[in-house]
C-alpha cells in the first residue's frame, strides 16, 4: 500500500511544522516561565517552601500593597493602550493621508522614540524637570511638575510615549496598504471627514487592535518606569511589587509567580476582543493592484497650525528629554546647575575610554552588546516572521488562537521573570550536569534575549503579514513556482522593509535591554546596559550619562548604516511596494 | 497527484529548512561566540588549579580580584559584578534550582549574609587565622563566622550643604532632626536604596533602648516597641516636610543643585565624602549625630564549595583582611566604595574620613532585623514616601 495515501501531505505538514515551532517556543519561553509560575502553587517544587501544593500565595498576592499594584497596573495599561492607539492613529493619518508639513521627519522621530528604553526616557525627563536641572537653568520653577511626574501622571506619560511608536508603525503599515478607494467611496456617498474616518478605520481593525494589545501588554510588563517613578509614590505597579518579591531576602518566588501569572492572564481580554472583532472577516488589502492615495488637503493656515502643533508635541516628547540628557552628560557635576554655576566639561566622555578602576570597560561592554544585537536580531526576525505567518493564517483554529494568546502573554512576561525562569530551568542539576551547561554562557543569554524580543516583534509583523493578499502567492503557485520561490518573489519584496526595520529595532532594543541581561550575563563580559546601570548608581553617574548618550548615538549610526545598505542592495521596486500612500 | 505532493512536501521543506538552517546558524555562531570570550581561553596563562566564582557588588572588586589572581596563579577567581539586588536574586534562583554555581558573595550590609546563614546556604568558620581585627571588625563579626566584615561605612550621618544651612542650628541628635526647618531634610527610600533599611532598623532599635550589638538578641517586646517608636519618629519627620528620594544620587543632587531643594539628609556618609572628594560638592559637609548606623561590607562562602575551593576562598578572605588587601580595596575605588573604615589594625581610612569613633557607630543584629525588612520597607513606602 502506498504510504502517501495513508498520510495526507497537508496533515503531515501541519504536524511537522507546528511541532518544530512549539518545540522552539517551549525551550525559549514556555518551559522556563512555567517552571517559574509553578512556584505559585508548589513552593517545594522549587525548594522555596515546605508545601507541595498551596493556594496561600494567591491570597497574599491579592492583598495590601501587591493587590493594589495589580489594580494600578491594569488601570495604567488600559489607559496607555487607549491613549497610545488614539495618538498613533491620529499621527499616522496626518502623515500618510494629509498634506502635513515635514511628514517624512515624523517617521524618523518615531524611530528615535522607539530606540529609547523607558529607563533612559525617565532619566531624560528627570534631567529636564528635576529642580536644579536643565529647566531650572532656564529660570523655570519645576517643583510641582517634578512631584507630579513621580506618580501616575508621569508613569502614563512615559509608557504612552514608549508605546506610541509601536502603535504608529503598526497602524502606518495598515494605512499604507489601504488605497484611497475606500475613502473615495465613502466621500462619494456623501460622508464627511468624521464619517469617512469611521467608515475606513474599521478596515484596519487588525492593526488598531494589534496596536492596543501590544501597548497594553508592553505597559503591563514594563519594569523601568514602575521601578523609577512608581517606587517613591503611593502608586505601586505590579512589576515593582513583583521585583520586590523576587529581590526580597529571602526571595518570595511564590508571590512573584502569582503576580506574573496575573500579568500574563491580563493580556487575554485584549486578545479575545481582537479575535471577536476580526473573526470570519478578511482584512487583506495589500496586493499587487493597490492604488495610490489622494491626500486630504488642509487650508494653508490650518496646514501650518496642525504641522506646528504636531511637531511641538513630538519635540516635547522626544527631543527635550534627549537634549536634557545630552546637556547633563557635558557637565562634571551631579546636578546640571550648581551653586557655583554650570560646569561644562567633556571629562565624562574621556572617562568612557579611560575609566577609573572601579568601572568596567564600557568599550568592551559595547562590543559585547553589538555582538548580542546581531545574533538576537537575526534569530528574532526569523522566529517572529514564522510566528506572524501562523497568526495571520486564515486557516487557523484552536492552535492559532492558543499561539495568539501565548504570544501576547509572553509580551507581558517581565524580563526579570524570564531571567529567573531561565536560571530555575536551565541550571537544574540534571540538565546542567548531564545534558548541557548553559547558565552564564553566551548562548543562554542570546536565547533569553530572543525569548524577550520575539513575541513583541511577531505582534508587530502580524499587521503587514496579514495584509498580503493570498491571491499573489496563489498566482505564483499556479504559474509553477515552488513555495520558496513564491515567498522570495511575492512576499519578500512586500515585507523586506518591514523585516529590515524589525531587525534594526531588535538590534537596538537588545543593546539597551537590562532585565534579562542582568540575570543571564556572562561574568566578565557584561553588556553595556548593565555597566551603565551600575555606573549610574555610583559617584561616577556623569560617566554613566555620557555612556548613555554614546550608546544612543551608536544605535542611530547602526540604523543609518543598515537602512543605507538596504537602499543600496534592494531593487528600487522593493522600496516602493507597500508604501503607495507615502508618495505624493 | 504525486507531483503536487512532492512539490508541497518540497515547498514546505524549503521554508522549514530555511528556518531551521537560520536557527541552526545563529545557534552555532552564538555557541562559537559563547566559547570565544571564555575567561580561560588565553593560552599564555597557566591553567588555574582552583576556580572560584565571586559574586560582588563592590566598586573595588575587579581591582582586588585582579591583584589577587596575579599574586595567586594557582587560583582563578571569576567575578560576577552586578548590583546587590540582582546578585541576591541570581543566588536565590540558583539555590532554588538545586545547583548553586556561586562560591562567594561580597556586598554591603550584613542582613543578606545573616539570611543566607539562616537558610543554610553558607559555610561557618570562614575566618582565616591570623586576622588582626580592630573594634569595627570585631563588633561586626558573627559568632559562628558564617560571614566576615571586610570594611565598615556608616549610614545616618547628617550630610548638609554649608551654604544652604547658613544661620540654621543643626541638631546634634536624631531626635533633634524634627526641629529642622520645614522641608529641609531628606532621606532615601529603603525599597530602592540598600543602605537605608539598616538606617531605619537602627533608628528603631536605638529608640527601643536596645544596646549596640550584632549578636545580642532583643526580646520580641523590645523589637515591637522599637518599630512603633520608629514609625512615630518617621511620621513626625514627615509632618515636618521630610523629602524622600529613591537613592543617594537624587538626594545628593537635591542638595548640590541651584536652587537646592534640600539642605540636609541622613544618608550613607561615604556617598557624601565621595561627592565632596570628586569636587562635585564644594559646599558639602558631614556632621555625626548622637549615633549613626554601622553598615559593614561582608563576604560569605557557599556551603557547596569543594574543600579545595574552600581553602582558596579562605586565602582570598585572608588577602582582603590583610593590610595589602585593605589598601587595594581603597585604591580600587578611592571616591566610592573605597571610602570605608578598615576592619583590621594598622590600616588608616582614606584621607578626609574622620576617626571611626567619631561616627558614634551603632550596630544592629542582622539576624533580628533582616527578616523584618519587607514589612518595614512596605510600611515606609505606604506611609512616608512622598
Amino acid at each position: 500500500m502506498n504510504l502517501q495515501k495513508k498520510i495526507p501531505p497537508r496533515a503531515h505538514r501541519i504536524k511537522w511544522s507546528g511541532m518544530v515551532l512549539w518545540l522552539i517556543l517551549g525551550f525559549l519561553v514556555i518551559i522556563p516561565v512555567t517552571v517559574f509560575l509553578f512556584a505559585a502553587v508548589s513552593p517545594r517544587f522549587l525548594r522555596v517552601g515546605p508545601q507541595w501544593f498551596t493556594l496561600h500565595s494567591i491570597g497574599e498576592a491579592f492583598t495590601g500593597y501587591t493587590g493594589r499594584g495589580i489594580m494600578d497596573s491594569l488601570l495604567v495599561s488600559t489607559t496607555v493602550g487607549i491613549l497610545a492607539t488614539s495618538a498613533a492613529t491620529t499621527l499616522a493619518w496626518l502623515v500618510h493621508r494629509t498634506t502635513l508639513y515635514g511628514a517624512r521627519i515624523i517617521g524618523g522621530m518615531m524611530w528615535v522614540l522607539l530606540l529609547i528604553p523607558t529607563w533612559m526616557m525617565t532619566i531624560g525627563w528627570t534631567n529636564l524637570i528635576m529642580p536644579g536641572e536643565l529647566a531650572t537653568a532656564f529660570g523655570l520653577n519645576t517643583v510641582h511638575l517634578y512631584h507630579a511626574f513621580y506618580g501616575p501622571a508621569g508613569i502614563i506619560l512615559i509608557l504612552t510615549t514608549a508605546a506610541l511608536p509601536f502603535c504608529y508603525f503598526v497602524i502606518s503599515a495598515g494605512l499604507r496598504g489601504l488605497g484611497s478607494e475606500f475613502e473615495d467611496a465613502a466621500r462619494v456617498h456623501g460622508a464627511g471627514l468624521r464619517r469617512t474616518l469611521t467608515t475606513v478605520l474599521p478596515i484596519i481593525a487588525p492593526a488598531l487592535l494589534s496596536a492596543f494589545a501590544i501597548a497594553f501588554a508592553e505597559s503591563i510588563s514594563d519594569f523601568g518606569v514602575a521601578f523609577t517613578l512608581g517606587a517613591n509614590t503611593h502608586f505601586p505597579m505590579a512589576t515593582f511589587t513583583l521585583f520586590n518579591a523576587i529581590t526580597a531576602n529571602p526571595a518570595n518566588f511564590s508571590v512573584a509567580a502569582v503576580i506574573a501569572a496575573v500579568l500574563i492572564l491580563c493580556t487575554v481580554p485584549p486578545i479575545m476582543l481582537q479575535s471577536r472583532v476580526t473573526r470570519g472577516r478578511s482584512y487583506a488589502v495589500l496586493g499587487a493592484r493597490t492604488r495610490s492615495v489622494r491626500r486630504y488637503s488642509f487650508t494653508p493656515v490650518r496646514r501650518i497650525v496642525v504641522s506646528v502643533a504636531t511637531f511641538a508635541v513630538l519635540i516635547v516628547l522626544t527631543i527635550l528629554p534627549l537634549v536634557a540628557s545630552i546637556a547633563t552628560s557635558f557637565t562634571r557635576t551631579i546636578s546640571f546647575e550648581t551653586r557655583t554655576g554650570i560646569h561644562w566639561s567633556t571629562l565624562s566622555y574621556h572617562n568612557i575610554f579611560s575609566p577609573p578602576p572601579s568601572i568596567m570597560s564600557l568599550g568592551s561592554g559595547l562590543w559585547m552588546s553589538n555582538q548580542l544585537g546581531v545574533y538576537v536580531a537575526s534569530g528574532t526576525v526569523v522566529l517572529a516572521y514564522v510566528l506572524a505567518r501562523r497568526l495571520a493564517s486564515t486557516r487557523g483554529g484552536a492552535s492559532q488562537r492558543i499561539a495568539d494568546v501565548f504570544l501576547l502573554g509572553s509580551v507581558a512576561v517581565p524580563g526579570v521573570v524570564l531571567g529567573v525562569g531561565y536560571i530555575l530551568f536551565y541550571n537544574q542539576a540534571i540538565i546542567a550536569n548531564h545534558v548541557i551547561s548553559l547558565y552564564q554562557t553566551m548562548p543562554l543569554l542570546v536565547m533569553g534575549l530572543i525569548a524577550s524580543a520575539a513575541p513583541g516583534q511577531s505582534r508587530l509583523l502580524i499587521g503587514p503579514v496579514s495584509q498580503i493578499q493570498s491571491s499573489m502567492a496563489e498566482s505564483a503557485r499556479v504559474h509553477g513556482a515552488g513555495r520558496w520561490r513564491t515567498w522570495r518573489t511575492a512576499s519578500l519584496p512586500l515585507l523586506s522593509r518591514t523585516l529590515t526595520w524589525a531587525w534594526v529595532l531588535t538590534f537596538t532594543k537588545t543593546i539597551s535591554e537590562l532585565a534579562v541581561a542582568q540575570m543571564l550575563l556572562v561574568p566578565g563580559h557584561e553588556p553595556v546596559s548593565v555597566i551603565i546601570e551600575t555606573t549610574l548608581g555610583t559617584v561616577f553617574a556623569p560617566i554613566g550619562s555620557a555612556a548613555t548618550v554614546m550608546v544612543l548615538a551608536e544605535m542611530l549610526g547602526v540604523i543609518i548604516v543598515v537602512l543605507g545598505v538596504y537602499r543600496i542592495v534592494t531593487p528600487k521596486g522593493w522600496r516602493r511596494i507597500g508604501e503607495v500612500g507615502s508618495l505624493r | 497527484m504525486t507531483n503536487t505532493t512532492t512539490k508541497r512536501a518540497f515547498g514546505f521543506r524549503s521554508l522549514t529548512g530555511a528556518f531551521g538552517v537560520t536557527v541552526t546558524a545563529v545557534t552555532l555562531v552564538v555557541a562559537t561566540a559563547g566559547a570565544a570570550p571564555a575567561p580561560h581561553s588565553t593560552p599564555k596563562k597557566p591553567v588555574p588549579v582552583v576556580n572560584l566564582s565571586l559574586y560582588s557588588a563592590q566598586g573595588y572588586d575587579s581591582y582586588v580580584v585582579a591583584a589577587f589572581n596575579a599574586a595567586n596563579p594557582s587560583i582563578h577567581i571569576t567575578l560576577n559584578d552586578n548590583s546587590t539586588g540582582t546578585l541576591l536574586t541570581q543566588i536565590a534562583a540558583e539555590q532554588a534550582s538545586g545547583n548553586p554555581t556561586w562560591n562567594m558573595m561580597w556586598a554591603d550590609g550584613a542582613t543578606w549574609a545573616a539570611q543566607f546563614d539562616v537558610s543554610g546556604w553558607t559555610k561557618h568558620g570562614i575566618l582565616p587565622s591570623g586576622v588582626n581585627f580592630n573594634t569595627a571588625g570585631l563588633t561586626n563579626l558573627p559568632s559562628n563566622k558564617s560571614f566576615v566584615p571586610t570594611g565598615v561605612t556608616v549610614t545616618g550621618g547628617l550630610c548638609y550643604d554649608t551654604a544652604a544651612t547658613q544661620g540654621v542650628s543643626l541638631p546634634s541628635t536624631f531626635a533633634g532632626l524634627v526641629n529642622m526647618p520645614n522641608g529641609s531634610l531628606g532621606m532615601n527610600n529603603p525599597s530602592r536604596s540598600g543602605p537605608t533599611y539598616p538606617l531605619i532598623a537602627g533608628e528603631m532599635a536605638h529608640l527601643a533602648g536596645i544596646s549596640s550589638s550584632t549578636t545580642k538578641s532583643p526580646s520580641t517586646a523590645q523589637v515591637t516597641a522599637g518599630i512603633k517608636a520608629g514609625e512615630n519618629f518617621l511620621k513626625a519627620l514627615k509632618a515636618k516636610g521630610l523629602q524622600v528620594h529613591n537613592t543617594n544620587g537624587p538626594t545628593l543632587g537635591a542638595m548640590e543643585s541651584n536652587p537646592a531643594t534640600l539642605s540636609a539628609a541622613t544618608i550613607q556618609t561615604s556617598a557624601c565624602y565621595g561627592d565632596i572628594a570628586a569636587g562635585y560638592w564644594p559646599t558639602g559637609a558631614v556632621k555625626y549625630l548622637d549615633y549613626s548606623v554601622a553598615l559593614p561590607s561582608a563576604i560569605a562562602v557557599s556551603k557547596d564549595v569543594t574543600p579545595a575551593q574552600f581553602a582558596a576562598a579562605k586565602k582570598f578572605i585572608a588577602f582582603v583582611l590583610s593590610p595589602q588587601g585593605q589598601r587595594t580595596m581603597q585604591a580600587g575605588d578611592p571616591q566610592g566604595d573605597g571610602l570605608f573604615w578598615p576592619v583590621i589594625s594598622g590600616v588608616d581610612p582614606e584621607q578626609g574620613l574622620p576617626s571611626y569613633a567619631s561616627t558614634n557607630a551603632y550596630a544592629i543584629n542582622p539576624y533580628v532585623w533582616g527578616p523584618l525588612q519587607d514589612i518595614i520597607d512596605s510600611w515606609f513606602t505606604n506611609n512616608i514616601a512622598n
